[in-house]
């Protein structure tokens, strides 16, 4: 008897699951679809570029790096449509969104990615004429490693000549991430970098050696390169951010104003209609006066911080995670390496007057400035 | 980029897109009622009226919003029409004149709340 009900209850709990999952079967089957092609691609051309490499490295192999149809089959289309914007904090990755999907040098034709990595994805340059290994610190743990070409070189890595592209914002936040360890690491090593926005390759030309493109690159823009590489010498990037309390700043300015202030005072003695009519002028009346206010702070506190800094770039302001807050002003600031007392104490003073919080971060390698 | 209808989504997308339009024009209709009022061409019943009428059309969205489960597509909308029309506005008027530029601030309405 018993294993009989026992028998009824499963059945009955299977058939209860089976119809509370009925409805997001669509769902799973799209997510295990979007999900999984992206990752298993990404593996086969993993899988398929190490395989390469290690054929290379074999030196008494025939040196046939031609592509075989017959090994390899048709050529795999464009495999992941285009790269995403995403939206990147500044705050936890550092200066810039990166440019994402910056194109790649146009040197040569968009050759098929069959036989040895053409392309070298470019991290910086660097102010030395070095040319060793950093180690396997690159994107997808490449060898990382500099090519010279007078007294400057070129912090790369082997890879396809097809630019990183995935439509998971965590794969590419983890490049992203791992570029700019590339580029600190190389800042630290070499003292002085311009560095490279995000996957910027550099191809070769067909039949000849993607090294010697990046050296004719490095040569055709030294004197450029050279200019900027003195710009930023012994210099580094650091980010400011202003902050205001908007809810307390907001009653302040209530308080202060006695139009708004009779207004305020009116409206009690209103029946409702009209008294939702002077609430709405009031509201207006109340964001103009911000507006004003919010511009005065920015020119005010500018001109305070501008005198410090060699060089200074105004960023767009983000929206902060705090609902209260709001972002009056973002900059990057090039100071010396080592950090500008005078400014600290600028921006001391500013985050404790009442109302205001100020985000000091760095210092970072200087990308706003190359 | 591959949209998925199915009836649920549908309603949320549709109806969240007409909701925010409804928002904007009665906020233009705000607007309109305010220059009217300061520009003393009403009477205060007539002002008394038109306030009552907002009124009632501000609590009949927020119900609507709040019966559909809308209110987060709505503000979705809203929000990325605001940061279209932003860099529209800054690349006409963005041109640095002085040596401060104005920064591109995310937080302007493009409508008044």
């Amino acid at each position: 008897m018993t294993t009989n009900m026992k028998d009824v209850i499963e059945k009955m709990v299977r058939e209860e699951i089976r119809d509370l999952l009925a409805g997001h079967k669509t769902s799973i089957k799209e997510m295990v679809a979007s999900l999984l092609i992206p990752e298993l691609k990404a593996a086969v051309r993993t899988s398929v570029r190490q395989a390469l490499e290690t054929l290379m490295e074999k030196p008494s192999s025939s040196p046939d790096f031609g592509p075989r149809t017959s090994d390899f089959g048709p050529t795999t289309p464009d495999l992941n449509p285009g790269t995403p914007d995403i939206g990147l904090r500044t705050s936890d990755l550092g200066p810039q969104t990166p440019d994402i999907g910056s194109p790649t040098s146009d040197f040569g034709l968009w050759t098929s990615d069959l036989g040895p990595p053409k392309g070298r994805y470019l991290y910086c340059i660097a102010d030395s004429s070095e040319g060793g290994s950093l180690g396997n610190i690159g994107i997808e743990e490449n060898k990382v490693y500099s090519i010279p070409y007078d007294d400057l070189c070129a912090v790369v890595h082997n890879c396809s000549v097809r630019p990183y592209a995935s439509e998971d914002p965590e794969i590419v936040k983890g490049w992203v991430m791992a570029h700019q360890k590339v580029v600190d690491a190389a800042w630290e090593k070499f003292g002085t970098v311009i560095p490279i926005g995000f996957d910027t390759i550099i191809q070769g030309d067909a039949g000849a050696d993607p090294e010697a493109n990046v050296k004719k690159w490095l040569q055709d823009d030294y004197d450029n390169l050279k200019g900027k590489m003195e710009k930023v010498r012994g210099k580094a990037e650091y980010g400011v951010q202003i902050l205001w309390d908007k809810r307390t700043g907001t009653q302040k300015i209530a308080d202060e104003s006695p139009e708004i202030k009779n207004l305020r005072n009116d409206i009690q003695s209103k029946p409702r209609g009209l008294a939702y009519m002077y609430r709405q002028k009031l509201e207006a009346l109340l964001r103009k006066e911000i507006e004003n206010r919010v511009d005065r702070f920015f020119r005010e506190f500018y001109e305070k911080i501008a005198p410090h800094a060699d060089d200074i770039r105004v960023e767009k302001t983000s929206k902060t995670d705090d609902k209260d807050k709001d972002m009056l002003l973002n900059l990057s600031c090039l100071l010396p390496k080592e950090g500008s007392q005078e400014l600290g104490d600028e921006l001391e003073k500013i985050n404790a007057l009442e109302g205001f919080s100020v985000r000091y971060t760095g210092p970072w390698p200087p990308y706003s400035f190359v | 980029m591959p949209i998925d209808i199915d009836e649920k989504n549908l309603k949320h997308g549709v109806l969240g897109l007409v909701v925010a339009l409804v928002e904007i024009i009665k906020d233009a209709l705000k607007l309109q009622a305010l220059k009217r009022m300061e520009g003393g061409s009403l009477t205060e019943e007539e002002i008394d009226r038109l306030g009552e009428a907002l009124m009632d059309l501000d609590t009949a969205i927020e119900e609507m919003k709040t019966e559909q489960g809308i209110s987060e597509s709505v503000k979705s909308v809203r929000d990325g029409l605001d940061n279209i029309v932003d860099e529209l506005l800054d690349k006409m008027i963005g041109s640095p004149k002085s040596e401060v530029q104005r920064p591109k601030s995310g937080n302007n309405r493009m409508t008044t709340e």
